[in-house]
């Protein structure tokens, strides 16, 4: 019975790893690393880009190239080393904080401009590392640090979000599921373009701290229960969806994405200029 | 081929989340009186690999190559 991650993990590294007994953030890992081999990408084709947070340290632990890049920056960082090698694959790892506030403006242009990424949402609604702040993604009325009468702001919903925003593919998983968290991330990274997927993870101690949401065993039941499959949550009223988490795919397009478009542009260049010499 | 209902706990990884037990679809998976799981009803096993794949430590091993080549870690 396989496990893939044991093939990729760091011989150097220390285990077990720095996060939190029940953290999700090592199922996430484990799933990447499974739906990387699924799609069968030689490991020195990837390049695993993050940012900074809890979440932001999982390219630390396995054997890919990577990045680990400044707080909210994890897609520039990541554009750059796709447009300079097209050919690589490049994996984006970024928490619901980094990605959808500091790194908020980065990720709605990075799913305009269709660049062919693939990034992976650890969306546990809190900012865990830095201090228990309120994320983007916490439902309105949790507590925080920053939010100690509960927050007042309404949440993105990250697939709403990328959807409207142009992302070629765009998915969300559940940590209490891995095996349909692994497809999905493995038809992002065959998909050309950006995709996005959100996964809906627990945060069993700073989350719990600020919301008595129990003991990691409980949130991970209390998150399974919540999630609904984006089939059964059509046919389900808004009142009805109150406080779930609606899974599966939202988005799978097929836009030209910007590194092909952008050698198209220079194969057009080229060829006018071959002309222009060939008439002088 | 290693042993079909090979399943292993590495417990100096293991942080007792009780995961692997929660959620084995059969029911293989205990407590045991140090603390750690361990496969109480192996014959059970249907290798969906479920409690490997939402173990967030790494610690369930499916494969005796695996559990040798991480020994000492
Ligand atoms: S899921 Fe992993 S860490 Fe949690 S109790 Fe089982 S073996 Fe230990
Ligand atoms: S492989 Fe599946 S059936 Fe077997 S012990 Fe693990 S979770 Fe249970």
């Amino acid at each position: 019975m396989k496990s893939a991650i044991h093939d990729y993990l760091r011989p150097k590294k220390k285990f077990p790893h720095v996060w939190c007994p029940g953290c999700g953030h090592g199922i996430i890992l484990a799933s990447i690393v499974r739906a990387i081999e699924a799609a069968g990408k030689n490991r020195d084709e990837v390049v695993v880009v993050s940012g900074i947070g809890c979440s932001s340290r999982a390219p630390v632990y396995v054997d890919f190239s990577s990045i680990h890049s400044t707080h909210g920056r994890a897609l520039t960082f990541a554009t750059g080393v796709k447009v300079a090698n097209p050919k690589l694959t490049v994996i984006v790892i970024s928490g619901d904080g980094d990605g959808m506030a500091i790194g908020g403006n980065h990720f709605i242009h990075a799913c305009r401009r269709n660049i062919d990424l693939t990034m992976i949402v650890f969306n546990n609604n809190i900012y865990g590392m830095t201090g228990g702040q309120a994320s983007p993604t916490m439902p309105q009325g949790d507590y925080a640090s920053t939010a100690p009468f509960g927050t007042l702001e309404r949440p993105f919903d990250v697939c709403k979000l990328a959807n409207a925003s142009g992302a070629n593919f765009v998915a969300r998983g559940v940590v209490t599921s891995p095996i349909p968290l692994e497809k999905h991330i493995k038809k992002g990274i065959e998909k050309k373009g950006f995709s996005v997927i959100d996964v809906a993870e627990t945060c069993p101690t700073i989350y719990n701290f600020f919301n008595k949401t129990g003991n990691p065993l409980k949130m991970m039941k209390d998150l399974k229960a919540k999630a609904i499959p984006v089939q059964k949550a059509n046919t389900m009223t808004e009142e009805e969806l109150k406080g779930k988490i609606v899974t599966g795919v939202f988005a799978d397009r097929y836009y030209p994405d910007f590194t092909t478009s952008y050698d198209k542009i220079i194969m057009d260049s080229a060829k006018r200029s071959m002309k222009d010499e060939e008439s002088i | 081929m290693s042993d079909e209902k090979y399943l292993y706990v590495k417990k100096n990884w293991c942080k007792r989340c009780g995961y692997c037990i929660e959620f084995c679809p059969k029911n293989v998976w205990e407590f045991g009186d140090d603390g750690y799981p361990y496969p109480a009803r192996p014959q059970d096993c249907v290798r969906c690999r479920m409690c490997v794949n939402i173990c967030p430590e790494f610690a369930v091993i499916g494969e005796e190559e695996v559990t040798i080549k991480l020994e000492g870690r």
